[in-house]
């Protein structure tokens, strides 16, 4: 078996598990079998002294399939 | 008419693809012609225009038939690119016409929106209770401007009014049919059983999203019909699937799954933005799609687009909507 991972960067204007969901929603769109998420990274963007987003790097793992046939 | 030479594709034993121009983006329109042993059938038209009928009578020419061969002429749903011609091809060909009895209403509508000035008052109302400055964009600026009454010439007396399940009988094939609401309310998609051929229109686009938006006189609920449509074809057993835009490809149920899970992640960004404040359709559309400065009807086509899933949202429980200042606002705990 062979496993893959990507890093995105999801970024939610609530909170920092909002942001690794939408990560995790966006990569499904056209990735299967993603089982692992790993927090890499979380910054916060500021303005006027404010947290205004979170913006948190994940790792995302998935199985990578054979596909002999179609 | 003067013939132009027309991209024919023979995609299984007797359908033909046929490639046809568009004034807009997409700027090809597929409509589907099948030799059904001794007549034929046409699945959607393309526009009135003289290019896209001069292309549609070469592409016949290619296969050696006039367009009095055609028997049948069956609509997908009621929008310019697939319906049309369908008043010229039904002078010039006497075939039987077919569409969804949703989609009869819709051309109504459309050949009104086609000719107006503008919005009507109950439309103007509905966009500015959902933040749509229209005023600031102008009432022309929200026609398209492929929207062209000449483009647009439907005939508005088909001779059959489809329903989902009906069989069409066309020389010796059988078109089921299986009514898709979702990116128009009588959007049907085509199943030809013994071939495992499904032609979908715009219900399934192998490289775009259809758009899905929620207008004055709309269904209560677009989106969730499109994404049940998209749940529904999954049931068929398909070995090749025939868009409008886009190439033939296999799998229908991967695409399926992909463009209901594109769904899923674009209402999680738009629910994110509504649990930190409440705001209309016009201004989560703004964040969503962007502010940048882009032609009015697109302006438009996103904030409905939104409203399709926020409206979506709150009907299954995961948003709730209020009135603020004229206007509605949607808000996520």
């Amino acid at each position: 078996m062979v496993e893959k991972t990507i890093e995105l960067i999801g970024v939610s204007a609530n909170s920092i598990e909002d942001a690794v969901q939408l990560a995790i929603s966006r990569a499904a769109v056209t990735l299967n079998g993603i089982h692992t998420a790993q927090i890499a990274n979380v910054a916060a963007t500021v303005e006027n002294s404010r947290v205004v987003n979170w913006r948190v790097t994940v790792r995302l793992t998935f199985i990578v399939k054979e596909q002999l046939h179609e | 008419m003067a013939t132009i030479g027309a991209k024919v594709s023979e995609i299984a034993r007797g359908i033909h693809q046929i490639f046809l121009p568009l004034p807009m983006r997409p700027s090809i329109v597929n409509v589907y012609l099948v030799d059904c042993s001794g007549d034929w059938a046409l699945i959607d038209t393309g526009t009135n225009g003289q290019e896209s009928l001069s292309a549609l009578e070469g592409a016949l020419g290619q296969l050696g038939i006039t367009f009095d061969r055609l028997g049948a002429i069956i609509m997908t749903h009621h929008h310019i690119d697939h319906c049309g011609a369908s008043a010229e091809l039904q002078r010039l060909s006497g075939a039987r016409l077919y569409i969804h009895a949703l989609e009869l209403d819709r051309i109504t509508r459309t050949i009104a929106f086609a000719g107006s000035a503008g919005p009507t008052a109950q439309a103007r109302e509905f966009f500015l209770r959902h933040g749509f400055p229209v005023d600031r964009y102008g009432a022309q600026a929200l026609r398209p401007t492929w929207l062209d009454p000449r483009l647009y010439q439907p005939s508005v007396r088909p001779d059959h009014l489809m329903a989902d399940g009906d069989i069409i009988p066309v020389g010796k094939r059988r078109f089921e049919v299986i009514w898709t609401p979702g990116h128009a309310p009588g959007h049907c998609v085509l199943y030809l059983s013994e071939e495992k051929v499904m032609i979908v229109g715009d219900h399934l686009l192998p490289k775009i999203t259809p758009h899905v938006g929620l207008y004055p006189g709309s269904v209560a609920n677009p989106l969730g019909d499109f994404i049940a449509s998209l749940e529904k074809v999954q049931q068929f057993d398909v070995a090749l699937v025939a868009p409008a835009h886009g190439g033939v490809f296999h799998d229908h149920r991967h695409r399926a799954r992909q463009l209901i899970e594109h769904h899923r992640y674009r209402e999680a960004e738009m629910l994110d933005l509504i649990r930190k404040r409440p705001m209309n359709a016009y201004e989560v559309a703004q964040q969503i799609f962007g502010s940048q400065e882009r032609p009015t009807f697109h302006i438009l086509a996103a904030t409905f687009e939104t409203l399709a899933h926020l409206e979506y949202a709150r009907l299954e429980g995961r948003a709730r909507a209020y009135e603020r200042a004229g206007q509605v606002v949607y808000q996520c705990s």
